[in-house]
């Protein structure tokens, strides 16, 4: 235990948090068996949404008028069906396939664009940094939903909009998180002396700066995936993102809110699949702070 | 002090100008030819000349620009194309609405936020200040529009306690009361995420002010606990709160889109979702324009207010 507190402390210091104390282990452990429980039902997760071609799921998309409605554990619709008889576990799993895969490319479009530029803004500083600041700024004047309803509201409702513009709205909220860090970095000892034995300002930051905002991108991006399926579910439902009859579970809990009262299973399922997801990925983001021992 | 307070209020204009030409170029970011996408495939040549002539598209671009601002700066937001109607008289009503939404929603939110967060620093370690957190997690995680249907089917439907959508009764008078209680479960599904952030935020932020040397003075003087947290401790823990709760307001003003849509509330945030469907650009300008102004007062004010409580921060 003592070498293990030692061995965190050294890492601790190494890091930019001199005078953080080492955390009493039982805590540490209670904390972490809440990261435990988001990382297996993450994983969980992605396994039944990677296997679906395997599962021999009913078509999501084949409608039965006949058995519209239907509660969960009828034989043959596991979780029951929807208003037009479609059943809902297929579309669960089919849809949650595009739920996550939309979080994950709308984050990686947002850290794409906002890592190079907030190393460019952080690294470089001068006049291009305060331009590249104020223009964040303006960006954060809009409210990030109201910013990603404007851009739908340009291009129009879809999927791919809805995708763009939560991570557009995503980029600035990024660009100033990434470069608080690159600014920190940039004045350790090691960078500097990496600039001082005559590296190239493109080798610095690959190889001095990047590889130290690693840990920081990682837990950035678990969680950013959280977000943005929550934001694309939020414009779906909303009749902006994914088109009926696309199974995505934001667009499902929109066709299903006329029927709160008869049927709120078909509402309730979906839901908890978001939030499910979105709890999972945060928890597994705060286990990953803890581990990796970053603060954002 | 003073100085610093009245650049900082001016710095309004020239920020509402920026914002207003963003809001304003919107309208020539839709891809396409405007005239063409609002009347749709079936079109005349003559027809779309004279929707060019009626939205002054002929015109030059920054022509068209101060054009619209001297209107828009005299309240004339322009014609809705939906509602056949001046855009600024229905954004005001529909504003009024969803102020008094995301106002209740703040005024329930943030307190609690408050409290549970600095609950549950003093207490961590235990198992009470661990489950105080629990619903903060929930918080940050669950929907919006998810919330307020479960509050519909637990509140409305399985318990019939209160009504499930709209702003008062069709069949009553609306009185104060009759708002009250359409304004509960809104309130209720709006004021999640922001107390959840709050809560979280103070949480870190007491953590850190209660490690500081001036608190185990204030303890070793024998100042009671509460008496340590809430005259001492707090100023600091707040300041960074302040801005964070800045940041919460734009996030009820327009988070309420997606909770408005859920309970029929006849606010801003289903108008502008209702524009944008219906391609009415006019309506979407005017409600856009509206929230971002807001916003920036709100913005402005939350730095003033940070100013006043912490002297260290430079007036730059």
């Amino acid at each position: 235990m003592k070498e293990y507190s030692a061995s965190l402390r050294n890492r601790t210091q190494a890091v930019f948090e001199p005078n953080r104390a080492s955390r009493g282990w039982s805590r540490k452990v209670r904390r972490n068996l809440a990261g435990l429980f988001g990382i297996v039902v993450l994983a969980a997760i992605v396994v039944v949404l990677l296997l679906a071609p395997l599962l021999r799921l009913p078509d999501p998309l084949a409608q039965d008028l006949t058995a519209s409605l239907e509660p969960p554990r009828t034989p043959g619709h596991l979780l029951g069906t929807d208003q037009f008889g479609r059943d809902l576990l297929s579309r669960l799993i089919w849809g949650g396939r595009i739920s996550i895969a939309v979080g994950i490319i709308a984050s990686l479009v947002a850290i794409g664009v906002g890592l190079p530029v907030a190393l460019i803004s952080g690294y470089m500083g001068g006049r291009l940094d305060s331009f590249i600041m104020r223009t964040t700024d303006i960006m954060l004047a809009f409210p990030y939903i109201l910013l990603a309803l404007v851009i739908v509201g340009i291009s129009g409702p879809g999927l791919l909009n809805a995708l763009l513009a939560v991570a557009i709205a995503n980029i600035p909220f990024f660009v100033r998180m990434i470069r608080s860090i690159v600014l920190t970095i940039s004045h350790q000892p090691f960078v500097e002396a990496t600039v001082a034995v005559g590296a190239t300002t493109v080798y610095v930051l690959r190889k001095a700066i990047l590889p130290s905002l690693t840990p920081y991108l990682v837990v950035a991006f678990t969680t950013d995936v959280g977000w943005l399926v929550l934001e694309t579910s939020g414009l779906s439902f909303l009749g902006l993102g994914a088109q009926p009859p696309l199974p995505e579970w934001g667009a499902m809990l929109a066709e299903a809110r006329p029927y709160l009262v008869i049927a709120p299973h078909v509402a309730v399922i979906p839901g908890l699949a978001i939030f499910l997801l979105v709890v999972s990925l945060n928890l597994t983001g705060d286990l990953l702070q803890d581990v990796l021992d970053v603060e954002l | 002090m003073a100085r610093y307070a009245i650049k900082r209020i001016l710095s309004i204009i020239p920020i509402c100008l920026v914002l207003s030409l963003l809001v304003f170029a919107m309208i020539h970011l839709v891809p396409g030819d405007l005239a063409i996408v609002l009347v749709g495939p079936n079109h005349t040549p003559e027809t779309l000349a004279k929707i060019r002539e009626s939205l002054g598209l002929t015109l030059p671009v920054h022509v068209q620009y101060l054009r619209w601002l001297s209107k828009a700066v005299r309240g004339d937001l322009g014609d809705s194309f939906y509602l056949h109607g001046p855009v600024l008289p229905e954004v005001l009503t529909r504003f009024r609405a969803s102020l008094l939404l995301a106002g209740g929603s703040f005024a329930f939110a943030i307190p609690l936020g408050i409290f549970v967060g600095v609950t549950s620093a003093l207490r961590r370690g235990s198992i009470l200040g661990q489950a105080m957190m629990f619903p903060t997690m929930v918080g940050i995680s669950i929907p919006p529009f998810y919330l307020g249907m479960l509050l519909i089917i637990v509140f409305s439907v399985r318990f019939q306690w209160l009504p499930s959508g709209g702003m008062f009764s069709v069949t009553e008078e609306p009185t104060l009361r009759g708002i009250l209680q359409h304004l509960v479960l809104p309130v209720l599904a709006l004021a999640g995420a922001p107390f959840a952030v709050v809560a979280r935020m103070v949480r870190a932020s007491a953590l850190e002010v209660l490690r500081k040397d001036y608190i185990r003075t204030a303890h070793a003087k024998g100042l009671n606990g509460r008496r340590v947290i809430w005259r001492h401790a707090s100023k600091n823990l707040l300041i960074p709160v302040i801005s964070l709760i800045s940041l919460q307001i734009g996030y009820l003003l327009s988070a309420t889109a997606l909770v408005e849509v859920v309970f029929s509330w006849p606010g801003l945030g289903s108008l502008i979702v209702q524009s944008i469907l219906t391609r009415d650009l006019p309506l979407t300008q005017g409600c856009v324009l509206v929230i971002v102004c807001v916003y920036v007062v709100v913005n402005t004010a939350a730095d003033l207010l940070q100013l006043s409580l912490d002297p260290r921060i430079k007036y730059a």
